[in-house]
């Protein structure tokens, strides 16, 4: 049953991703990425090789819609490596059994949990969508522009689906 | 043996980690060059139908702009065949114009990419050249049945020749920032480019027509070998894209006859 609702909101997350988010005509400095959601919202139970397994899957898919190799595969395999980490530095320890996620917590350790990783994963992904550092002013411009976007998006959705939990 | 298989199961997880690292740093790094590399494609078709059924949603949200593009190319064609008022490369009689509908692409990207719904099935091949009605905007890299996925110049790898009319050639190179802006490097010391003349790409006779691309906005002169460098700003709007034509040469054939390797 669990599975069941992890694959449906995964489609949810990438429908809404690709149905409106996805070349927005907001900036010409990168594009937000919602669909880190739900990394954050899968439970802290979840096993590193369940982990990394779902992070492959997510990234081959986006990278597939988005016609560049393998950028998001690379940095959602960061994301999920260095999520137990963050998680255990900014929050502390959780049972292992824990059916809740990062999104399940009051608003601000989730966006002191989400900006975190959500800065990791959009360095990776614009560096590599760069092959390398060339343009560095334009590729930092890039990767905080994209990155606040979608952290706003991302309170925003915390607002509208973890409200009992919202401070 | 036993040994192996404790290692295994003990480092298992970093290994599936391994695993996953390699295999997206392999596609990426395929991506890199220009010409498109198998592994990336498989499913390619499936994912532009995909991407269809998303652009007829996407689409109702850009009617106002389609509708001010068609109407502006109408108000072109009506005003008469001269050639300063019609686009240029129509009035080339050696290629066929297929057009497409554009289904998905990017701009903000350092790689941009567009997928059209046009594809094997209406003789589109690799190597061919897109234009919108304002401009060129870049070949088709990969075809399924009924998709082409089009590297436009908003691509590292999207450099293309161009060239001012009397003035000569040089190579227009996007550097990653503005859509609405390119650079083109290496035109000739003696050919100083002014502000407003019109850049033409420069491609193989294959690929398309020699076809309006930008206007020069400014020009400077490099140091070392004098040659100028001009910032040209693109006459195709990237931003608002609907459809597209694929320039297909008529008697590809004979050109074919022609370039076969000497004995």
């Amino acid at each position: 049953m669990t599975i069941v609702k992890n694959i449906f909101w995964l489609v949810l997350v990438l429908l809404v991703q690709w149905g409106f988010l996805q070349d927005l005509p907001l900036t010409v400095y990168g594009n937000p990425y919602l669909y880190l959601w739900f990394f954050l919202w899968l439970p802290f139970g979840v096993t590193r090789m369940g982990l990394y397994a779902i992070a492959f899957a997510v990234g081959t898919i986006m990278d597939a819609f988005e016609q560049s190799g393998g950028a998001h595969t690379l940095a959602c395999l960061a994301l999920v490596t260095a999520k137990p980490w963050v998680e255990n530095a900014l929050i502390g320890y959780r049972k292992s059994d824990d059916s809740e996620g990062v999104s399940h917590l009051a608003l601000a350790p989730y966006l002191t949990t989400s900006s975190v990783l959500v800065l990791l994963h959009h360095s990776i992904l614009f560096t590599a969508e760069n092959y390398g550092f060339d343009n560095l002013v334009l590729l930092a411009v890039r990767i905080i522009v994209s990155s606040l976007i979608t952290l706003v998006l991302l309170a925003i959705t915390h607002a509208l689906f973890s409200k009992k939990y919202a401070a | 043996m036993r040994q192996l298989i404790l290692f295994l199961a003990k480092y298992r997880s970093t290994l599936l980690l391994i695993v996953f690292v390699l295999i997206a740093l392999l596609r990426h790094s395929l991506k890199n060059p220009a010409a498109e590399h198998r592994l990336n494609n498989m499913g390619f078709g499936a994912v532009a139908g995909i991407h269809d059924g998303l652009s007829s949603w996407k689409q109702y949200w850009r009617l106002e702009a389609i509708n001010e593009e068609l109407a502006r190319e109408n108000a072109r064609l009506r005003s008469g065949g001269t050639r300063a008022s019609v686009n240029h490369f129509s009035n080339s009689t050696d290629y066929d114009f297929i057009p497409a509908r554009i289904v998905d692409y990017s701009y903000t990207k350092r790689n941009n990419y567009i997928i059209v719904h046009a594809g094997r099935r209406d003789g589109i091949r690799p190597g061919m050249g897109a234009m919108t009605a304002n401009g060129w905007i870049g070949s088709v890299v990969e075809v399924s049945n009924a998709y082409a996925h089009i590297t436009p110049i908003l691509h590292s790898k999207g450099n293309i020749g161009a060239r001012i009319s009397e003035k000569g050639l040089g190579e227009l190179h996007w550097d990653g920032t503005d859509p609405s802006w390119a650079t083109l490097f290496d035109i000739q010391r003696e050919n100083r480019p002014m502000p407003g003349d019109s850049v033409y790409s420069f491609t193989r006779t294959s690929v398309g027509p020699s076809t309006l691309t930008g206007t020069v906005i400014s020009a400077v002169q490099n140091n070392e070998d004098l040659t100028w460098t001009a910032k040209v700003a693109l006459s195709a709007d990237f931003k608002n894209m609907n459809w597209l034509y694929i320039s297909k040469l008529k008697d590809v054939e004979s050109l074919d006859s022609l370039q076969i390797p000497a004995l």
